[in-house]
């Protein structure tokens, strides 16, 4: 037997159990404040000040934030996304609907999911998007050609992918550009433009 | 690579080595020599059909772009007409092929191909290649439902999600009847270290403080490793942390199921494999 699988063995025998357990709660959506660490809705909280508790950079000292890291975007659209952040992954949009999971100390990318909207979308102001949201292991985003994925937050795999009926078509320049929310057991998204 | 595979052709190392002046440049020579030593004869290996494997890689993906549209992934679905045996009407070598491709068959619905005779090669080498997968495949029309009772049984899901069902640890197989033939999966399951996937691998890192993780390789460069462990959580590490990094290209924890499964069994599993076609888009 090869050393790996003897490694892998010892793992499941072992029982280590695999975490399939969800990721980001309803419950954790609702007390986000709680979490500091992470930014588990676009405006960070249901408060929606967009104000982190964080205590390390402080009005005296931000004068002293030095470049950590860069990823390069392969998009020359505007970024308008706040980027989500679970557990040390800083999940993001590449607009106009590449999502993106990088390593939040590193800036290392461990996933890409690409979307291509229809070249037929018409956005007023950009091929933009403001983000995205998560419930459990699974992402939420609405796209330009106003369709709406979920996404797998650890592998980067598209779960499904709809077509809201009763939306105005992106063909008439509706789209979605706006984080979805989750709130419980729903996703709420709305589409603009016209 | 292919300079010092000539170059350990024509002389041997040994010969090399004492002609050698110990400049450093040399000396790096030698090294990248030892690197690529065990790999050459091994990628001659992979394919059975003695073709160069990127060359059968790229025919794959010209075939299965602008092909697959009339004959199907398995290359039988005009009907009269397989592909994927290495015997055909309107051919007999190599360059009839060629021919056929860039020039279709006047009067029928085979289409002429704007593509270059390198690429119409590299098609043709895929063709051969399919016959050489096919030439043991043993697959018949299998039962999907007993596949999908020993999918279950057999306990695939501890490592593989389909759907929202199952491990992430390995490839997911929501699309996987999209993505491989039937000749493909049969061998998976019989042989699976015998081709693994560069976007399969696993890897194993040490950390400098003696920590071993193994998991499945996410991304890599010059400076990182990233990786997903057996709980799925992901890890990031810098290659300056780590003692070593092992690339898993020949060993895999997918267990073989040769002796495990009748002709039968391996039919049905395969047939229920090819049975998943993707994410239901509304
Ligand atoms: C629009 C549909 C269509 C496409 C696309 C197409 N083919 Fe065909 N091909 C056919 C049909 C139909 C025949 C059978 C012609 C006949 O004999 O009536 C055929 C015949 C052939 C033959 C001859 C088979 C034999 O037994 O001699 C070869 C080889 C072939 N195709 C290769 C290809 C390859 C490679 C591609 C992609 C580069 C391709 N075809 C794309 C429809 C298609
Ligand atoms: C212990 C974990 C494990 C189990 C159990 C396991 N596999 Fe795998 N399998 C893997 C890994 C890891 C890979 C990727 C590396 C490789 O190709 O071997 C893989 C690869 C595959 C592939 C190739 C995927 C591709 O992209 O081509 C198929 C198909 C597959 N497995 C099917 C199965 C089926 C069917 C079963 C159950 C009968 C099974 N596996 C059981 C770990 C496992």
């Amino acid at each position: 037997m090869t050393k790996l699988l003897k490694v892998l063995l010892v793992w499941f025998a072992a029982g280590v159990s695999v975490q399939l357990g969800a990721q980001v709660t309803s419950d954790d959506l609702l007390n986000a404040a709680k979490e500091p660490q992470n930014w588990l809705t676009y405006s960070g909280t249901y408060m929606s000040q967009r104000y982190s508790t964080l205590s390390q950079i402080t009005p005296e000292n931000v004068k002293n934030l030095s470049l950590a890291w860069v990823w390069q975007n392969r998009s020359l659209e505007l970024f308008e996304a706040t980027p989500l952040v679970v557990n040390g992954v800083m999940y993001t949009v590449q607009p106009p609907n590449t999502v993106v999971a990088l390593d939040a100390k590193t800036g290392r990318v461990y996933w890409t999911y690409e979307y291509d909207p229809s070249p037929n979308s018409r956005a007023c102001c950009g091929w933009v998007n403001r983000g995205l949201a998560i419930l459990g292991n699974t992402l939420f985003m609405g796209t330009l050609d106003q369709r709406f994925l979920a996404i797998d937050a650890k592998t980067g795999h598209l779960l499904w992918s709809t077509q809201p009926e009763d939306v105005p078509s992106f063909e008439r320049g509706y789209s979605y550009t706006v984080a979805p929310l989750v709130v419980k057991d729903k996703v709420i998204v709305s589409s603009a433009g016209g | 690579m292919a300079a010092i595979w000539a170059l350990r052709r024509s002389i041997s190392l040994s010969q090399y080595l004492s002609t050698a002046k110990r400049s450093k440049k040399r000396l790096y020579i030698i090294y990248a020599a030892l690197a690529v030593w065990p790999l050459a004869p091994l990628s001659a290996q992979r394919g059975n059909t003695g073709r160069d494997p990127h060359e059968v890689q790229t025919g794959s993906e010209v075939f299965n772009s602008i092909c697959t549209i009339c004959h199907g992934q398995e290359g039988n679905q005009v009907p009269g007409i397989d592909l994927a045996h290495g015997t055909f009407h309107f051919a007999k070598t190599d360059q009839d092929l060629i021919h056929i491709i860039r020039n279709g068959i006047p009067g029928t619905e085979m289409p002429a191909n704007n593509m270059s005779e390198a690429s119409a090669a590299a098609v043709v080498s895929y063709l051969h290649q399919m016959a050489a997968d096919n030439a043991d495949n043993t697959i018949t029309n299998g039962n999907p439902d007993h596949g999908k009772a020993l999918y279950q049984s057999l306990g695939c899901a501890k490592c593989h999600r389909m759907g929202e069902v199952g491990s992430r640890l390995g490839p997911d197989l929501t699309n996987i009847g999209n993505l491989r033939r039937s000749a493909v999966l049969e061998r998976k399951l019989l042989d699976p270290a015998k081709d693994i996937l560069p976007e399969n691998r696993f890897v194993t890192v040490v950390t400098q403080s003696g920590r071993t993780i193994t998991g499945r390789l996410m991304n890599q460069d010059t400076f990182t490793v990233l990786l997903m462990d057996p709980s799925e959580t992901l890890l990031s590490f810098d290659r300056a942390d780590l003692k070593q990094v092992t690339i898993e290209d020949k060993s895999t924890i997918m267990p073989s199921y040769q002796g495990k499964l009748s002709n039968q069994d391996v039919s049905d599993l395969v047939t229920y494999l090819k049975q998943q076609k993707g994410v239901p888009v509304q």
